[in-house]
């Protein structure tokens, strides 16, 4: 029972931990991040296995632990509202060549870090050659290219209006 | 028409199943209590929605002008994407009370809300004034705290002197060690007594406990000499 309770409660602090510090902190990993996760892992080791290093204590945790990921995923699967709480939602961060810099600067990004993910992922070298930069769930950044200088037009944003 | 709040139905063009609004910054500036939207129909968009706009009017009672409501042109029509950007602000909302939040629990942590520190150390006496017993307020479960009982000089006046702590002691903590070790412990119904030799009569003298706690939550200890009114400590075990 307790190692139960022990490896939900690691799980669900973990995971609002992970969503309040915002979503870049683990994905796009400098060295110092994966350090840093290193020692979140082994202070969460201490607080799930306690003093107990029986081979069941292990099992309990590590089965609760998949089970709560199973479930969760379920859960994602079945509901895209649970699936926004859970993981948050994707958000465009650059339009048809223009960054957003308010959603820039709630999501703790700058311009470089989107030419920087264009040059890695497209080979692009000005923002103006990037159509939407997508701050992704994961946590990435995606870039979409301004199709060829000929087709420029066809397929730009374009205002809604009535269809 | 007077300040409150109004309703206003604008008719759009169904964008895609993600509804959202962009709503001039400027023109919100002149409406207090900001603007909230509602789109009917989330599931199955027809062609055209009716959003129905609620805004407080002005102070001068001019209705805030929602001619500038349209689709949100940064959801472009050719990214299959679920993008909420309602939610997404909301989340950046939470996220940024939440750095607050961690930032008061460090400080918490580093004054001793949570053990060890100077908020955590306290010291409780009886009512004779025979005993000053030092402790930490918060402990936390499994974790190893002291407890220091200072027996005054009007309590070494023999040569042994006898302890006694109650059941919520002796049971929810672990004795992990005395200092001095007792030359006799003894179980009672209610508690443990323990025997300690006296080096000086007269002199003041010092026994630490170290303990463990072994029960999770507030803990309301008794610990004094025998046939005197015990000091009261009492201690709250974070899990």
């Amino acid at each position: 029972m307790d190692a139960f309770l022990r490896a939900t409660a690691v799980y669900v602090l973990l995971w609002v931990l992970i969503r309040i510090s915002g979503r870049r902190t683990l994905s796009e990993m400098t060295a110092f991040d994966f350090i840093l996760l290193l020692i979140i892992g082994e202070a969460t080791q201490q607080a799930l296995l306690g003093e107990d290093f029986s081979v069941t204590n292990g099992a309990i945790v590590i089965i609760t632990l998949l089970s709560m990921d199973v479930l969760v995923a379920l859960v994602k699967s079945r509901s895209q509202a649970a699936s926004k709480w859970i993981d948050g939602v994707p958000t465009i961060i650059v339009a048809d060549g223009k960054p957003l810099p308010e959603r820039l600067r709630m999501a703790r990004l700058t311009e470089d870090d989107i030419l920087e993910a264009a040059r890695r992922l497209q080979g692009l070298e000005r923002m103006d050659q990037i159509k939407y930069a997508v701050l992704e769930v994961s946590g990435g950044i995606s870039v979409i290219p301004q199709p060829p200088v000929g087709q420029r037009g066809r397929d730009a944003v374009r205002p809604h209006a009535a269809e | 028409m007077p300040p409150g709040r109004r309703g206003i139905g604008v008719r759009l063009p169904s964008p895609g199943p993600t509804l959202l609004l962009r709503l001039h910054r400027p023109r919100l500036a002149h409406c207090r209590g900001g603007v909230t939207t509602r789109a009917a129909g989330r599931a199955e968009l027809p062609s055209w929605v009716w959003i129905y706009i609620r805004a407080r009017t002005d102070t001068d009672g001019t209705m805030v002008s929602m001619g500038q409501a349209q689709p949100d042109q940064t959801h472009p029509p050719d990214l299959e994407i679920s993008h909420d950007l309602a939610f997404q602000q909301r989340t950046w909302a939470v996220q940024r009370i939440g750095w607050v939040m961690m930032l008061l629990f460090v400080v918490a942590a580093a004054v001793g809300l949570f053990s060890v520190g100077p908020l955590s150390w306290t010291q409780t006496r009886d009512p004779e004034g025979l005993i000053a017993l030092e402790y930490e307020r918060f402990g936390r479960y499994m974790a190893p705290t002291t407890l220091r009982l200072r027996l005054e000089p009007s309590a070494t006046s023999r040569d042994r002197v006898a302890v006694r702590m109650n059941r919520a002691l002796t049971e929810d903590l672990e004795i992990q060690h005395i200092r001095p070790a007792p030359e006799r412990m003894t179980a009672s119904p209610d508690g443990m007594r323990f025997e300690f030799d006296i080096a000086a009569r007269g002199e003041p003298a010092n026994i630490t406990f170290s303990v463990r706690p072994q029960s999770i939550g507030r803990l309301r200890g008794e610990v004094g000499l025998i046939g005197h009114e015990p000091a009261r400590p009492s201690l709250f075990v974070y899990p």
